[in-house]
């Protein structure tokens, strides 16, 4: 539960409306006119200095941590120094558009009018993109097959090194710096980190200050302070207390939880006043957390107190989003800011490295009930049985928390792209579900999704002669798959330089290895381990569609392809075309349904599909390397694909997640799905890939629907599948299925003595699971 | 090779014998009990059945919507809303695809279950599937009211690691009347397969005016207690088998009767427990 003091920080996160935010925009300008002529990184660095210097710090009459990225939380935070072209063209649009809505003050839109757009203009991340991806990948992006991402936001979709912050101190690190400097004199990499990481140190300064006027009932002397003075006793000595803290980590390792979160936090978001990006990720907080978290026990620290601080942590983690363009929201939709925490897992040796906080940080949800941060749990052979059972209890929950993921697969498809077996043992997840190394990988994870389903429709189009053989079809769908990928690595790796030329990352860099050792901006290739990640989407319905293609067209032969082709082209509405669709959607077996002929299609083209990326180089010394998932992306992906032979219409989404079944086709259970996404080569996926699973609330229900959920989840890891998440489905679901049942044909529900599929009850009984199970939420 | 008529192979079924299964449901069955939820087992013989939520209307003949109405075969159909319930299938190959979630059952202690109809009206095949299936390493359960006389008891046995066996109207006069089951052939039944060591689980569906009497429970009670079965199963009524019987076209006499709760048949539980039994409100 939470405890007043949280209670009142959850409800002021959502008190008033997200505003945009212009002041990191205006502080980025103000410091790049009083660097014109100095190098990019040190001008980054110059710049995140006056951002750590001036913006708006906020003290409220509750919380027991401080560190705020924006003046009003959940503010959007706009970069126009990477993009100023989507900001303008959506000023006016910012409180109404479709996904992602912010107020926006009149004097804001003419700020950036008149002010930040003159002067970002022609300058940028993007401009600089745009200049030199060629006229092949221009023209390759409208054809809708790929769009490369963070082309005008920050990269992000890292893990710092939080472990060395918290053990040697800010001061530390300073020195280290200093001394690399002093032996590299020339080296601008190592003066802007000087430049970063005594920023750092100031601006927990900075808050100390601030917080001790607080405590002192005075005005603060900072002119960009707003403070709640304390009302009671208590507060006062809280932020005394506070104070202290402060005062010591500025240069100290962490002593203690207390120390070790504010500390944790402060450092995120500073990281997040360098890059505005999403996904600045939080790695394995059991493991970097686990010796300060025993120390305030050992401390006499009550349980409840500890729970209370954590419970602000996870609070925080909600007052940052990220402000997206309209197109980007559509394909993130909801502000996934990629607070990832990840607990469980193996340790460098291979152990189970799970621990007492790992149950704590789980059972924490309990409280908070938001988005953030973004539980994972590390799945092994050895994961203990009550790991397992909180998971499952918090899963059950509804929130679809914690995701799961697999080290019996994933630290091989590490070991497989050459890290090391300890490196790849200590893997954590950044943003949704990529995988990382924590402090030592700069990964693009998220640079570019790859639509294979569009790719089969470019073929056809291309071949309105048709095929010989199923076989001439696969190997023209699969050489346009490789035309494509060629495209986009070029566009990534034009990305990419523009991340190195314009807006290299030189605190993010001083927390990464092997940055400091080497010398170089982790955008110049800094990092250790240095791939670039990019999503194979569209798996289920490329197996699917060309399934339905072999049979009718090249076995059976009951419609020729051009007879189909134009049947797709005019999206089903001709004579007959209804049925001829209803006939494809419910006569062939779909991929998800564990019946090997189509299930190996998709594994082909997914294998296929990662065989094509990675032999692909970045700039950074770095290779690709592919991934599956979607996010929200598979509908927006989807609207640009016409009608599948699948039955799929014009427009319509893909299959959700990435390697999930496309939605209602799997319907022979959850154990029949996992089969079939077991047979994908999920080794290779080495960027991370995504399944959604849905179960009824009523099918996890007692405590012998918690024993079937973690039996499900041993399977899971056993079948060598990289991930899973849960929708626990709710009453709108309910409804929605009821209205349109060949949806969601693979609802399984729980109501009496048996599991049954919703669509196959009558109404009757379908309103009555509707409202118990509104009951049992 | 001995074959039978199966109408679905359910996999991920939780409550059918303990951990995640897949049941084999078996058509044809020799008795009629008003409640039964899968009527779609009571005939031996493969049956067309017709969802009407799932048709299109593509073949109808005009101003009319009903199975009849439209010329099209279960093949045919584009929706698979006419459907052709039950397919002959051999054992072994039955056994084959239970294999698949092989590694579920053995996580969750979970295994294959045989139900029908009355699976044991097909003594033979029961046996076989049962006897492949624990070839291949998976535990075996089977539903049934064991109402039907036992060719060869230690067979089964030997092939069946937990029987589910009904325990109805207690009452042998009003059992035959109302569902056909008699209760004697039952307990001379479970009286052999016990002494050869079967583990049995008593069911006790609780359907208003048939079972739910006190009188009715107590006397089941009684007999679990003095066949030596200690744990029970019960499963309050539902109506989940409505949508079966319009797809089916066939009459339903319990259409309008209301559901159960697991609250409402708490009583039961209670009963139940006092007599020493485990018991379980719909069951694991």
């Amino acid at each position: 539960m939470l405890t007043t003091r949280t209670q009142h920080i959850k409800d002021s996160l959502f008190a008033q409306p997200r505003q945009i935010s212009m002041e990191r925009a205006t502080l980025f300008m103000e410091s790049y006119k009083a660097t014109e002529g100095e190098s990019p990184v040190i001008r980054r660095a110059k710049a995140f200095r006056h951002v750590l210097e001036n913006h708006q710090i906020v003290i409220d009459e509750w919380d027991l941590l401080v560190g705020n990225r924006s003046a009003t939380p959940r503010a959007g935070v706009v970069s126009p120094e990477m993009s100023p072209y989507w900001i303008l063209d959506e000023l006016d649009a910012f409180p109404t558009r479709p996904q992602d809505t912010f107020e926006i003050s009149e004097e804001d839109k003419a700020f950036f009018r008149n002010v930040l757009y003159p002067f970002w203009q022609g300058q940028t991340l993007n401009d600089w993109y745009t200049a030199h991806r060629g006229d092949d990948v221009t023209a390759a992006e409208k054809d809708k097959v790929f769009a490369v991402a963070q082309t005008d936001k920050g990269q992000g979709h890292i893990i710092c090194d939080f472990a060395e912050v918290l053990t040697r101190g800010i001061g530390a690190l300073q020195q280290q710096s200093a001394d690399l400097l002093a032996q590299n004199p020339t080296n601008n990499f190592y003066q802007a980190s000087c430049i970063c990481i005594d920023a750092l140190s100031a601006y927990v300064s900075r808050y100390e200050r601030i917080v001790r006027s607080a405590a002192e009932e005075e005005a603060p002397a900072d002119a960009h302070a707003t403070i709640v003075l304390p009302r009671t006793p208590e507060r006062t000595a809280e932020l005394q207390r506070l104070a202290n803290i402060l005062a010591h980590i500025a240069t100290e390792p962490a002593r203690d939880l207390y120390d070790a979160l504010q500390l944790v936090w402060i450092v995120s978001v500073a990281l997040q006043h360098e890059s505005n990006a999403s996904s600045l990720s939080l790695g394995r907080v059991d493991q970097y957390l686990l010796p300060y978290y025993r120390a305030s026990k050992r401390e006499g620290i009550p349980d409840e107190r500890i729970r209370e601080l954590l419970q602000c942590f996870y609070l925080k983690c909600n007052t940052i989003v990220a402000v997206r363009s309209t197109e980007s929201a559509r394909f993130f939709a909801g502000f996934p800011i990629g607070y990832n925490l990840v607990v469980g897992g193996v340790d460098a040796s291979g152990n189970d490295a799970s621990n007492e906080l790992s149950l704590l940080l789980l059972d924490l949800q309990r409280d908070t009930r938001l988005p953030q941060p973004n539980l994972s749990l590390r799945i092994h052979k050895g994961t203990p049985d009550k790991l397992l059972h909180k998971a499952a209890e918090i899963i059950r929950l509804g929130d679809g928390m914690p995701q799961c993921f697999n080290d019996e697969v994933n630290i091989p498809a590490f070991e497989n792209r050459g890290v090391s077996i300890e490196d790849s043992r200590d893997y954590g997840v950044v943003g949704c579900v990529e995988l990382s190394i924590p402090g030592r990988m700069y990964g693009l994870h998220d640079i570019s999704m790859f639509n294979m389903l569009k790719c089969l429709e470019i073929t056809m189009h291309a071949h309105k002669e048709g095929f010989a053989t199923f076989d001439e079809l696969v190997g023209a769908t699969e050489d346009t798959i490789r035309h494509y990928v060629g495209l986009m690595v070029k566009g990534c790796n034009t990305c990419d330089l523009a991340h190195r030329e314009t807006s290299p990352t030189p605190f993010l860099s001083t927390l990464v290895h092997d940055s400091l050792e080497k010398g170089e901006d982790i955008t110049a290739g800094g990092a250790r381990y240095n791939p670039s990640g990019v999503q194979g989407v569209g798996t289920a319905n490329l197996a699917d569609s060309l399934y339905v293609i072999k049979k009718v067209v090249f076995e059976d032969k009951t419609i020729t392809y051009q007879d189909l082709l134009a049947v797709l082209d005019r999206n089903w509405t001709g004579e007959g075309d209804e049925v001829l669709r209803q006939s494809f959607v419910n006569r062939y077996p779909k991929y998800g349904n564990d019946v090997d002929d189509v299930d190996l299609l998709g594994r082909h083209f997914l294998e296929f599909y990662g065989h094509c990326v990675e032999i692909y180089e970045n700039p950074r010394g770095g290779k690709f390397q592919p991934g599956s998932y979607t996010v929200s992306a598979h509908v927006p992906l989807g609207a640009v694909v016409g009608a599948t032979p699948d039955g799929r219409r014009a427009g319509e989404q893909l299959a959700d997640g990435g390697l999930s079944p496309m939605v209602g086709r799997d319907q022979h259970g959850p154990t029949a799905s996992l089969l079939s996404v077991s047979k994908l080569d999920n080794f290779l996926n080495s960027n991370g890939s995504l399944l959604n699973v849905k179960f009824s609330p009523s099918t996890l229900a007692g405590e012998d629907g918690l024993q079937k959920l973690m039996a499900y989840l041993r399977s899971f890891s056993k079948l060598g599948i990289q991930h899973i998440q849960f929708n626990v489905v709710d009453r709108k679901t309910l409804l929605d299925a009821q209205a349109h049942p060949e949806k969601h044909k693979n609802l399984v529900v729980r109501v009496a003595g048996y599991s049954a599929l919703f669509v196959e009850l009558s109404k009757a009984i379908q309103d009555d699971i509707i409202n118990r199970t509104e009951h049992v939420l | 090779m001995t074959t039978a008529t199966i109408t679905n192979v359910q996999r991920f079924s939780l409550h059918d014998g303990g951990g995640i299964r897949t049941v084999v449901f078996v058509k044809g069955c020799p008795f009629r009990c008003p409640w039964c939820c899968n009527p779609e087992n009571l005939s031996p013989k493969p049956q067309g059945v017709w969802h009407r939520s799932l048709c299109i209307r593509c073949s109808m003949r005009a101003g009319e919507f009903s199975a009849e109405a439209c010329p099209k075969s279960a093949a045919e159909c584009p929706t698979g809303a006419k459907e052709l319930l039950g397919i002959e299938r051999s054992a072994e190959e039955l056994a084959e695809e239970c294999q698949r979630d092989a590694v579920f059952y053995e996580e969750s202690g979970g295994g294959v279950t045989l139900s029908g109809g009355e699976c044991l009206s097909y003594q033979g095949f029961a046996e076989e599937f049962l006897q492949r299936c624990k070839e291949r390493g998976m535990r075996t359960a089977i539903e049934t009211t064991l109402a039907v006389p036992l060719a060869d008891a230690g067979k089964l046995v030997a092939c069946c690691d937990l029987f589910l066996v009904d325990f109805k109207i207690a009452d042998r006069e009003r059992s035959m009347e109302v569902t056909g089951i008699d209760p004697d052939v039952r307990d001379k039944n479970l009286r052999r397969i016990i002494g050869l060591g079967a583990k049995v689980v008593g069911r006790m569906p609780i359907i208003p005016s048939f079972t739910d009497s006190r009188d009715n429970v107590s006397q089941n009670v009684a007999h679990l207690v003095e066949l030596g079965i200690t744990r029970v199963d019960v499963l309050p009524f539902h109506q989940l088998g409505k949508g079966k019987y319009d797809a089916a076209g066939m009459n339903y006499a319990l259409k309008d009767m209301r559901q159960l709760s697991v609250d409402d048949i708490e009583w039961v539980i209670r009963l139940c427990e006092s007599a020493g039994l485990h018991a379980m409100a719909n069951g694991g």
